[in-house]
């Protein structure tokens, strides 16, 4: 054990840990495409600009318009897992992040930049004019920034026998994880699919809006992006310690996962062979994403495995607070789906 | 101590007040906002105003943007500057509280949804439709509000919860009711805040006379209320801390002077809307950003004597700015502080280690949540003159001093080791007084009586003082000083700090002694 990991908070954990567990898959899963849909989408934004032509234009103007809502959606949907996430592994969390406090917190203040820019180039693009490239690709660079910094904590997080080293050498928080054997390729793997994902939102759009170009578009970016990621999670899974390594290889979700990923590649190549329906690949991959998401919770508890002993939690759950919260989670989401019904249903 | 302390020559408490005043500012502003936009497209509608109905339009796209953009991520600026100036504090809040920011979570996000929704359902949407999807956002961002608020009322006046540990104890502490009330007036005097700005800015003509007066109103009726429930807020506060009066009297120095300026943002904020008022389409935007600024003024007072109201904890009677647990004090007496303290370099500990090494970890570790050196609560200015014994002797002593700080259990290894530390920080600045005569002798109170007193109000020294020569304040109390009272260290101060002492006690019995 080491003497150096904060303990846990003192009080009780509020509820079944299994709960707070599913709550963070379910809401990470939701993020991550997002997130997906997102950093990607600005960075085909950019590509078609410079591309130019009718169906590039067009598919500048549905990013355009989807770009801040995608963005709103993705910083409301990252609230909920990190909050989630707090509660199981706070120590360690808050530990990494104070380790690289100046990279953690400049997320928040670049992403005021880029959320501006998504707004900018949706509300004001003719006014924008030639300065318009140079806001999408700011805000492109700023997201694929927060990812880097993102990827830096979360690999930091899972990495306490690096952190005495980082902080007594280094207190003013300007530390990052470089040198953690798993940071570029696991950075690389993430980012890799942010193109592959908005590939599919590029797909479907050219699906509804009838335009075979842009549905092949999306399913050949898709598969290139997603063969070459193969690749990057290879070497992810490479550079993972061996144990772990292990572990992950083994694991259910990560056969299914890979397994799924390899299927959703060759439903795209059907679909662009035969100019057909993106929507078995788009299923496929949320499928792919939410086992990889249970992989990569592997991953952070094999390396913590030793230092996080959630069955040493107290637990007294707050059975009504929880009803509450479910029946407000329900009534929510019936509340959106109905704005957003009435919103599209609208004339 | 639990967790490493981010090392911030600014303070970390000032980047948390930072980022949480323009927070609040535009989060007030997005609940209030919501109530305007609702409100004012049904009178724009009752009232067949096309004009006033683009107005609306407009100016949601403006609130759009600011409490999206701005509002929402600042409010997780909030969440990260907490975690990590004091991560302690937002692990047990997490702990108790988790639920509460799951459900505000889920009114988050259907706020967020509705705001788009609203803004892209213009043109779209039937009349009705889009006026209960308008209500919608108000809704659940004044629910936000509701429970947001619950966690903040609960970390100042913890109430019930301090013996039960249970949600709603905690949630409905002494202080929430009169919060929720005021914190709605101010929404609403922010909503009209921002709607004047905007206002302001279109052409003269009968739509911005009666869009100025209009916000006006909304923002004279949210100040006085705001003002009038401050009152009752405060009477909570006092129920369940009744030495606060004792902030304000000067145990807090701070205190009263925020508190003027909490008053000045409030006066000034009803007086320009007056001037607004009557301005009608003379109402030029300048004023209105003069307006913002007062309410800014305001609420940088407002949320500052609140967080100083809470010192010396952040979760008030449970923890510690330190992380330390109240509960904590016997097993630190015990064991002293190294054994409690996580985060100290192994090397500090080796036996041939200097001691300023060693109290250097235990200053980051113990004194840096809530000092600086040379900033915010700075430290220096002070080390610079002090003698190491004085030092030496006024550690154990902390607890005692007026401006509310935790107890210091350190063994005789760790307080001379936290002593050369300091020492050698106040080695690097000049013991120099003031060139002014009167900010000399000021200073010299501050640095010995001073610590502890105030002339009038907390623990006053001027009637005890009274009549006494120079020669029996010398001799009678400087150099008695430790015989007094058990809590009172020796007087260490050099000559020339003596004399100027002396001069500044003396001083307050002529001339009226108006110090």
């Amino acid at each position: 054990m080491n003497p150096i990991i904060p303990s846990p908070d003192a009080l009780p954990v509020p509820g079944p840990i299994w709960l707070f567990e599913a709550l963070l898959h379910i809401t990470f899963v939701l993020h991550l495409l997002t997130m997906n849909a997102l950093a990607g989408g600005f960075l085909l934004t950019l590509w078609s600009r410079i591309r130019g032509g009718d169906d590039h234009e067009l598919l500048v103007a549905k990013f355009s318009k989807l770009l801040p809502t995608l963005f709103a959606a993705t910083v409301t949907l990252g609230v909920a897992p990190l909050l989630f996430a707090q509660i199981l592994y706070g120590n360690f969390f808050y530990t990494s992040s104070v380790i690289m406090a100046w990279p953690w917190f400049s997320v928040v203040l670049v992403l005021i930049f880029a959320y501006s820019g998504a707004y900018m180039n949706s509300f004001s693009a003719a006014k924008l004019g030639k300065w318009r490239n140079l806001v999408i690709g700011a805000a492109t660079l700023i997201i694929f920034y927060v990812g880097w910094v993102v990827s830096n904590n979360m690999t930091l997080m899972i990495s306490p026998d690096r952190w005495p080293t980082l902080y007594f050498a280094n207190q003013s928080g300007t530390n990052w994880n470089i040198g953690d054997p798993q940071l570029v390729s696991r950075y690389t793997h993430m980012m890799l699919s942010t193109v592959a994902v908005s590939g599919l939102v590029t797909s479907w759009i050219g699906w509804k809006n009838s335009n075979p170009f842009i549905t092949r578009h999306g399913l050949k970016l898709f598969s290139w992006f997603t063969l070459v990621n193969i690749g990057a999670g290879v070497l992810f899974w490479l550079s993972l310690n061996d144990v772990v390594a292990t572990v992950v290889g083994k694991s259910v979700p990560f056969m299914i996962g890979s397994t799924l990923g390899v299927v959703a590649l060759i439903t795209a190549f059907i679909a662009i062979k035969k100019n057909s329906s993106p929507i078995p690949t788009i299923g496929l991959t949320t499928i792919t994403v939410a086992m990889m998401v249970l992989t990569r919770d592997l991953v952070r508890k094999s390396y913590l495995s030793g230092y996080y002993k959630p069955e040493l939690f107290e637990v007294q759950p707050q059975l009504l607070n929880i009803i509450i919260f479910l029946v407000l989670f329900v009534a929510g989401i019936a509340t959106i789906v109905w704005m957003a019904k009435q919103l599209f249903s609208a004339k | 101590m639990n967790f490493p302390v981010w090392e911030l020559a600014t303070g970390g408490g000032v980047m948390i007040a930072l980022v949480s005043v323009i927070h609040v500012f535009v989060s007030h502003f997005a609940v209030g906002g919501g109530l305007w936009l609702a409100w004012t497209e049904r009178k724009a509608r009752k009232e067949n105003d096309t004009e006033l109905l683009e107005f609306v339009k407009s100016h949601s796209k403006f609130f759009l943007l600011v409490t999206l953009v701005f509002g929402a991520i600042t409010g997780v600026g909030i969440w990260f500057i907490v975690s990590l100036v004091s991560p302690s504090t937002i692990f047990a809040l997490i702990r108790a509280y988790v639920w509460g920011w799951a459900m505000e979570w889920v009114f988050f996000a259907v706020e967020i949804a509705a705001a788009l929704a609203y803004w892209y359902g213009w043109g779209k949407l039937s009349a009705k439709v889009h006026m209960t999807v308008g209500w919608i956002y108000f809704i659940c961002a004044y629910m936000s509000l509701v429970i947001i608020n619950g966690i903040i009322t609960f970390m100042l006046t913890s109430g019930g919860w301090l013996e039960n540990h249970e949600f709603w104890t905690g949630f409905f502490n002494p202080t929430y009711w009169p919060s929720v009330v005021l914190r709605t007036f101010v929404a609403i005097a922010m909503a009209g805040l921002f709607s004047l700005f905007w206002s302001s800015l279109l052409p003269k003509g009968n739509l911005k006379t009666k869009l100025v007066k209009y916000c006006s109103k909304w923002i004279f009726v949210g100040t006085a209320l705001t003002w009038i429930s401050a009152f009752w807020y405060k009477k909570a506060i006092l129920s369940f801390i009744p030495e606060w009066t004792d902030f304000i009297k000067g145990e807090i120095p701070v205190l009263n002077n925020v508190l003027a300026v909490l008053t000045f943002g409030i006066i000034a904020t009803l007086v320009a809307s007056i001037f607004a008022f009557k301005a009608k389409d003379k109402w030029h935007w300048t004023g209105s950003i003069i307006l913002m600024a007062f309410g800014l003024t305001a609420f940088f007072g407002g949320e500052w004597v609140r967080e100083a109201g809470r010192k010396p904890y952040t979760i008030y009677g449970y923890m510690y700015s330190t992380g330390a647990l109240v509960s904590d004090a016997e097993k630190l007496e015990r064991d002293g502080m190294i054994a409690h303290s996580k985060w100290i370099n192994p090397n500090a500990l080796k036996e041939d280690a200097p001691p300023e090494f060693l109290g250097a970890e235990l200053y980051r570790a113990w004194c840096q949540p809530c000092h600086t050196m040379d900033g915010y609560n700075g430290m220096r200015p002070y080390l610079a003159h002090w003698d190491p014994e004085f030092i030496e002797q006024l550690s154990p002593k902390l607890h005692h001093m007026r401006a509310r700080m935790p107890q210091w259990y350190g063994t005789d290894f760790e307080n001379d080791a936290l002593t050369a530390y300091l020492v050698s920080e106040g080695a690097k600045k000049e013991s120099k007084f003031p060139s002014d005569k009167l900010a000399a002798q000021q200073f010299a109170w501050d640095l010995s009586c001073g610590m502890c007193h105030t002339v009038d109000n907390f623990r006053p020294l001027r009637e005890s003082l009274a009549d006494m020569s120079r020669e029996e304040l010398n001799d009678d109390i400087l150099d008695m000083l430790a015989d007094y009272d058990y809590a009172m260290p020796d007087y260490l101060g050099s000559e020339e700090e003596r004399q100027l002492l002396l001069d500044f006690i003396l001083e307050l019995y002529t001339d009226g002694g108006e110090k």
